[in-house]
């Protein structure tokens, strides 16, 4: 069950669309997708990013990644287009609908794209993709990454003694955003 | 029914965006009652001119007790209904996908 389903059953309320206030700002121009990879929870934290990025953009390289994020320590990758700490939740909101794809973990950014119903490819690891997946996103835009478990179940724990997130293969991840963008975008 | 109702959802940022989805449903319920959302201050942003939402607050500890916000015997609530689905929510889902040791019954906000 979603943990929005779950909230909702809880308050015996239906879901609807979600909203946010969009405010423009500038964004890069030409063909762009977003990403989000830095989170405080070091479960999340998945440590091949650099070498999804390459992977991707060694494919297209006529594509602008683009790093959202406003986490105070978050990592800046390279090759990327650096918007980290450039945009407020409104303004992020305004830069990932207007991208082609988001790529990254379970966090903001990732319900910001459902919201827009952006393609998405996301990783999850210390919880079941089935309860946090974008749910506002068509599911034939979607690519949902779990993680193989170093045990039974999964952990719920921000804090794994080895992060389960990096026994995803970084090519899996970089083939899911290069299959996903053939897809849904023919000018890439 | 008059009145206000409390939305409380104090963390994280995805959590109070997919939130906003609910918030509709209740105004169709009861649509003379003034809806309260509370938050950590820095997710307002997020609330800014929803359409739905009457007055965005800060979340406070005392949002936790139910009792509390809709009234306990001689204690008049401030609240007719109080919406509080990060209290059990996460703990019931937990408990569904079998993870009996991580239950987040105690996590503080």
């Amino acid at each position: 069950m979603h943990f929005l389903e779950c909230y909702a059953l809880n308050c015996g309320l239906k879901i609807d669309k979600p909203f946010i206030e969009i405010e423009e700002c500038e964004i890069p121009t030409g063909n762009y997708v977003t990403f989000h990879g830095t989170h405080p929870f070091q479960s999340k934290s998945y440590s091949n990013w650099q070498n999804v990025i390459d992977s991707v953009l060694s494919e297209l390289p006529n594509l602008t990644i683009v790093q959202i994020g406003n986490e105070p320590d978050a990592k800046a990758y390279s090759n990327v287009e650096n918007y980290l700490h450039k945009t407020n939740f409104n303004q992020s909101a305004y830069v990932v609908k207007k991208s082609l794809l988001h790529f990254g973990i379970d966090s903001f950014p990732a319900h910001l794209a459902s919201c827009f119903d952006v393609p998405s490819v996301l990783l999850y690891s210390h919880t079941y993709k089935e309860q946090c997946y974008p749910f506002f996103t068509n599911p034939n835009k979607m690519r949902l990454i779990q993680a193989p478990l170093n045990t039974v179940r999964p952990s719920y724990n921000s804090k794994e003694e080895a992060p389960c997130i990096d026994n995803i293969r970084p090519l899996e991840v970089s083939q899911n955003i290069i299959d996903l963008l053939n897809e849904v975008s023919d000018s890439i | 029914m008059t009145g206000k109702i409390l939305f409380a959802m104090p963390k994280s940022a995805g959590d109070v965006l997919c939130s906003t989805s609910l918030l509709r449903s209740i105004k169709e319920l009861y649509p003379e009652c003034i809806l309260h959302f509370a938050t950590e201050k820095s997710f307002f942003p997020i609330l800014k001119n929803n359409p739905y939402i009457d007055e965005v607050i800060e979340y406070q500890e005392c949002m936790r007790n139910i009792f509390h916000l809709e009234g306990a015997g001689d204690h008049k609530g401030e609240y007719e209904i109080a919406y509080l689905p990060f209290l059990n929510s996460q703990a019931i889902m937990t408990y569904q996908h079998n993870t009996h040791s991580k239950i987040a019954y105690s996590i503080k906000y």
